[in-house]
């Protein structure tokens, strides 16, 4: 199956998966996977999982596809089952958890408009592999919910009515989880901007 | 127009190195996720994404139905007698009958006169010792 349905009617392809069609629903697939697939890794950091959540994702969206009234389009539909299925994941994994350093508690000050200071300064020459590394520890700090704000807004580029309408909340929340989001990132990051 | 704030500096910094190391790796076999979602569809053997059976919107217009129907059957089969007395007695005589064994009583509805009749045989007249009950 190629990758070539850039000019294939979505809208058409629905209407026939609706009535049971595998095939429009296997193009829908490959119109959508590779976003879906994407939204996903940033929030689980695993391929495996994403590849995992993402075909979970096609199936619950096959099974609840008579539910989908069309309001919100597909697109909106299908990242809003991936944004749940990763949430979830998350809130699972939190039981484990996984990262590898320790950065220490911090209590953000929810009336606090500067960021706050970080704990200590690590030494400087952090190369390349060790600055990914940190970041990827710093982001696997965030709640599922903040993560998948930072995704959405930060490497998604998405509006905020778009993160609104894809992870099923209101525009309010969507902006209060990304305040807390950036701040928490910033003070676990802060000292890296003084490397550079 | 230049952004000027020292926090939203900082996050542009911060948002850098997210875009930066937070990379993806490419999807290596597309194609398999079709697959395997399209082969656990078949294997499912659900009727699919086809209409439920008894949908929310198909009970609640039963159910509109239902009571359109109750009304109209209540319109037709509900005794008009009742709306047209409205003015008037209704009447109705449960039991007549005197102790008297020479005299009779006989019942009946004269929907002309909206009421009932009491037809007395055996006496010219009611005596006033008697009562009507």
């Amino acid at each position: 199956m190629g990758d070539d349905l850039s000019s294939v009617d979505e809208a058409g392809l629905l209407a026939r998966a609706r009535k049971g069609d595998t095939s429009a629903f296997g193009d829908l697939i490959t119109l959508h996977r590779q976003k879906i697939y994407m939204h996903i890794f940033y929030m689980v950091r695993n391929e495996e999982d994403a590849l995992d959540l993402t075909q979970d994702t096609f199936i619950r969206a096959w099974r609840s596809l008579a539910r989908f009234d069309g309001g919100a389009s597909l697109s909106s539909w299908l990242y809003r089952i991936a944004s749940n299925a990763a949430i979830d994941l998350c809130r699972k994994r939190k039981k484990r958890p996984q990262t590898e350093i320790e950065l220490g508690p911090m209590k953000i000050d929810a009336a606090s408009r500067t960021t706050p200071s970080p704990a200590e300064v690590p030494g400087a020459g952090l190369d390349r592999a060790e600055i990914k590394r940190r970041i990827e520890a710093a982001f696997a700090q965030l709640s599922p919910e903040h993560r998948a704000v930072i995704v959405l807004k930060e490497m998604e580029d998405c509006s905020y009515e778009e993160i609104a309408r894809r992870l099923g909340c209101s525009l309010g929340t969507v902006m209060s989880r990304l305040f807390y989001a950036r701040k928490k990132l910033q003070t676990l990051l802060n000292d890296l901007h003084e490397e550079f | 127009m230049k952004n000027s704030d020292p926090n939203d500096l900082q996050w542009e910094k911060t948002r850098a190195l997210l875009r930066e190391h937070l990379t993806v790796p490419p999807l290596q076999h597309p194609d398999f996720i079709n697959s395997q979602v399209l082969e656990t569809i078949r294997r499912e053997g659900k009727p699919g994404p086809s209409t439920p059976l008894f949908p929310l919107r198909w009970l609640a217009w039963g159910g509109v139905a239902a009571l359109g129907l109750a009304v109209l059957l209540t319109a037709f089969f509900l005794p008009h007698d009742l709306t047209r007395n409205e003015d008037g007695f209704i009447s109705q005589v449960i039991e007549a009958r005197v102790e008297n064994p020479q005299l009779s009583v006989t019942s009946f509805r004269a929907p002309d006169d909206r009421g009932v009749v009491l037809w007395v045989e055996g006496s010219e007249f009611i005596p006033a010792n008697e009562s009507v009950q």
